[in-house]
């Protein structure tokens, strides 16, 4: 667990702080997005969690831990850094890149070996290809894969993330955001995530944290944020598409009605109720019927169901 | 042809002399560059930080570079006396422009986003210089140190004008008895030092840096 | 502490003008070489190779040991020594005439032969013009090279400033010395500045 107690960054000569007595707790084992317009104090926020940037006052605890008081070198090796530039180091191999943090906490070369191997299958990078290979040979989503790998591999409880897509190319980021969201599900970490795109924010974070001038507008999750903008600032950042970006999180099968539909065009279980509207507009049909990856309708959905505005979760 | 052969067999006939001189030159060559790199590569990490005091330096160290390398060597002669010191200290002179300049561009060059990422994920400053920056910043460092080396064993046959011994003697005592195969005999090896140190450093870089500066492309 | 310049203002301003004529003539003369060369072995990489270096390896060459080298064929004075400053030249004046001719952007040569402009029209009117600053760069850093080197042709009777410098040691004089060694220090900055501020001037024209 994370929590920043009035934590602020105030730099000589700037006439506000960057960030402005920010209070915000982000459970374990939870993704957080940091997000607003630049500027906001998003970044400097997350750069002081790993001590990058001192903070100007206030606390940082993990696990309970003020890492204020803290040796930053310590307190870094646990915790996960990726950056949008991804950084990987261009002299050393991909092997020799993940195995940066296990070599300075002095890990023997065995341990060292077999965690490379692992962190490389849980990217889904072959190490048989890609142990040895040199990080100008790699796509920038191999590349990212790697530094995911790297700010993993001595298994930290938390990971930072900036913007860890901004350096992938739009078609391929999609792609590498779903399996990210896969990694890290299955590692299970306390991840801090900065990103300016809403999307990705949406669709990566448990939660979203949207600040404004270093302090914090709105915390809750996607659903909240889009259904129950805190204020017009919020509304009008999250945009006038806000209903069709509910769509976009939520999947058919929350509205599951039961029985198949003669005739009707099929979706696969698993899509959004976006995509589910956009196939039902386009056929001009009334009803889909939502198949699984057999091919078996499970049930159907119909556009009453899709149209309606789903009460919202506290 | 016959001032050719000549040459040789004035070699041949003092080969003693000559291995003197070339071990004189040597060996003034080395100490002048082990001392420049002891204390060019020490200062460019240390203006590394602050812009400011780089600038300074630099500014001073390229002030230095506009003087002739003859007038280095002179300077020395009264300041020093005579003999292998004033020779060295005016070597390493020469040599301390381009091995700091080269080692300050090379080091400000590594991208500062791998020191960021070295430093998140729990480097010291110690450890991002030693496993990022100079390792990086390596080639760069090389090419300086290459530069730097010919100029000193250029240096050093002028380091004869001040009494510092090398095989610059022969060229100059050539000169003042016209005695041209002594000349030569002085020309000659000098040249060919000068050469084997730009070429075979040059080879020594390929083979180090050879594959990352292609790879990098 | 300044007890020799007073005195002997009439010598120092020979020897100045000395020096700047050995660099300006070897400039000069190196500048109309590459000039041939550059132009010839800029778009044939295989003659540019062997060109630099050739070059590359007369700069490296000590500038002792290069006028001793001309002394049993040219004898003492300005005549190896322009030769041997010349060759020093080389590298840098090639090298910047070939960059610059190639820096010629392909659109603009199409244009300027769709234009029905012939080869040397082509070359007069399009590429050594924009070549210039590049051109004009070679020429500073030839210039203000050779001028320190120009100091050690005092030894085979070239005159210079190298010639006060010699004094200075033969004698254990620091002034003239320090004389020999600031003049061909200001030399060298007063070219560098001077050229620099032709050469930015040259690309300023452009863009206005």
């Amino acid at each position: 667990m994370i929590r920043l107690e009035a934590i602020t960054k105030l730099y000589a000569g700037a006439p506000r702080p960057a960030v402005d007595r920010l209070d915000i707790e982000m459970a374990e084992g939870t993704t957080t997005a940091l997000i607003g317009p630049s500027g906001c104090g998003k970044t400097t926020t997350l750069r002081m969690i790993n001590r990058m940037i001192e903070p100007s006052d206030g606390r940082i605890f993990i696990d309970g831990t003020d890492v204020t008081g803290l040796d930053p070198v310590i307190l870094r090796r646990r915790i996960g850094y990726v950056i949008q530039q991804i950084g990987l180091f261009p002299h050393q191999s991909v092997a020799e890149n993940i195995a940066t943090v296990p070599r300075l906490l002095g890990w023997p070369a065995s341990r060292i070996a077999a965690r490379v191997e692992e962190l490389l299958a849980l990217v889904g990078l072959d190490p048989a290809r890609f142990r040895d290979a040199m990080p100008h040979r790699l796509s920038g989503g191999q590349r990212q894969r790697v530094g995911v790998a790297r700010a993993l591999a001595a298994d930290p409880p938390v990971m930072l993330m900036d913007e860890p897509f901004g350096a992938i190319d739009p078609i391929a980021r999609e792609k590498l955001q779903d399996e990210f969201k896969e990694i890290l599900r299955r590692v299970s970490k306390t991840i801090v995530m900065v990103t300016h795109d809403l999307d990705e924010a949406m669709k990566m974070g448990d939660r979203v944290a949207l600040l404004r001038d270093g302090r914090l507008v709105q915390y809750g999750s996607p659903d909240e944020i889009l259904s129950e903008p805190a204020d017009a600032f919020v509304e009008a950042f999250v945009g006038p598409d806000r209903a069709l970006k509910r769509l976009s999180l939520r999947r058919v099968d929350d509205l599951l009605a039961p029985g198949e539909v003669i005739g009707a065009p099929g979706i696969a279980s698993g899509a959004t109720q976006r995509e589910a509207l956009a196939r039902l507009i386009d056929g001009g049909s009334e009803v889909l019927n939502v198949r699984d990856a057999e091919g078996r309708t499970i049930g159907h959905v119909g556009r009453e169901a899709l149209l309606a505005r789903p009460e919202t979760r506290r | 042809m016959a001032l050719i052969t000549g040459t040789f067999a004035w070699m041949a006939a003092n080969w003693q002399t000559m291995a003197e001189l070339l071990e004189q030159h040597l060996v003034m060559s080395a100490w002048a560059l082990g001392i420049s790199l002891a204390i060019g590569l020490p200062l460019a990490v240390a203006v590394l930080p602050s812009a400011r005091t780089a600038g300074l330096v630099i500014a001073l160290v390229n002030v230095l570079r506009t003087f002739p390398s003859l007038a280095i060597l002179a300077f020395a002669l009264p300041l020093l006396g005579i003999g292998l010191l004033p020779s060295v200290v005016a070597l390493v002179v020469l040599a301390l422009p381009p091995i700091l300049l080269n080692a300050y561009v090379g080091l400000r060059e590594v991208d500062p986003d791998l020191v960021d990422a070295a430093t998140g994920l729990g480097m010291t400053g110690g450890q991002v210089l030693r496993k990022v920056q100079l390792p990086l910043a390596a080639p760069a460092i090389f090419g300086g140190i290459r530069n730097a080396a010919v100029q000193i064993v250029a240096g050093a046959a002028l380091a004869s004008f001040i009494g510092g011994g090398s095989l610059g003697d022969l060229i100059t005592a050539g000169i003042a008895i016209m005695d041209v195969q002594r000349l030569l005999a002085g020309a000659i090896p000098i040249a060919l030092l000068a050469l084997a140190v730009e070429f075979g450093l040059g080879f020594v870089e390929r083979r180090l840096f050879g594959t990352r500066l292609e790879d990098a492309r | 502490m300044l007890r020799w310049v007073p005195t002997h203002l009439p010598e120092i301003g020979e020897a100045t003008l000395q020096h700047l004529v050995l660099v300006v003539v070897s400039v000069s003369i190196a500048f109309a070489i590459s000039l041939v060369l550059g132009i010839w072995s800029a778009r044939r990489p295989r003659l540019y190779a062997v060109v630099m270096m050739i070059s590359g390896t007369l700069f490296v060459i000590p500038s002792i040991a290069l006028f001793a080298l001309l002394i049993p064929l040219l004898g003492l004075g300005a005549k190896p020594a322009i030769v041997g400053l010349v060759s020093y030249c080389l590298l840098a004046l090639i090298r910047n005439v070939a960059l610059g001719i190639r820096s010629v952007p392909p659109a603009v040569l199409d244009a300027a032969i769709g234009m029905g402009y012939g080869p040397v029209a082509r070359l007069w009117r399009i590429e050594l013009p924009l070549a210039l600053p590049l051109i004009v760069s070679g020429v500073r850093i030839a210039t203000v090279t050779i001028i320190g080197i120009a100091t050690v042709a005092a030894y085979i009777n070239a005159g210079g400033l190298g010639t006060i410098i010699f004094a200075g040691i033969d004698q254990r004089f620091p002034e003239k010395i320090l004389t020999g060694a600031l003049l061909a220090s200001a030399m060298s900055v007063a070219a560098d500045l001077g050229l620099s501020r032709l050469e930015s001037r040259l690309r300023a024209g452009w863009r206005a």
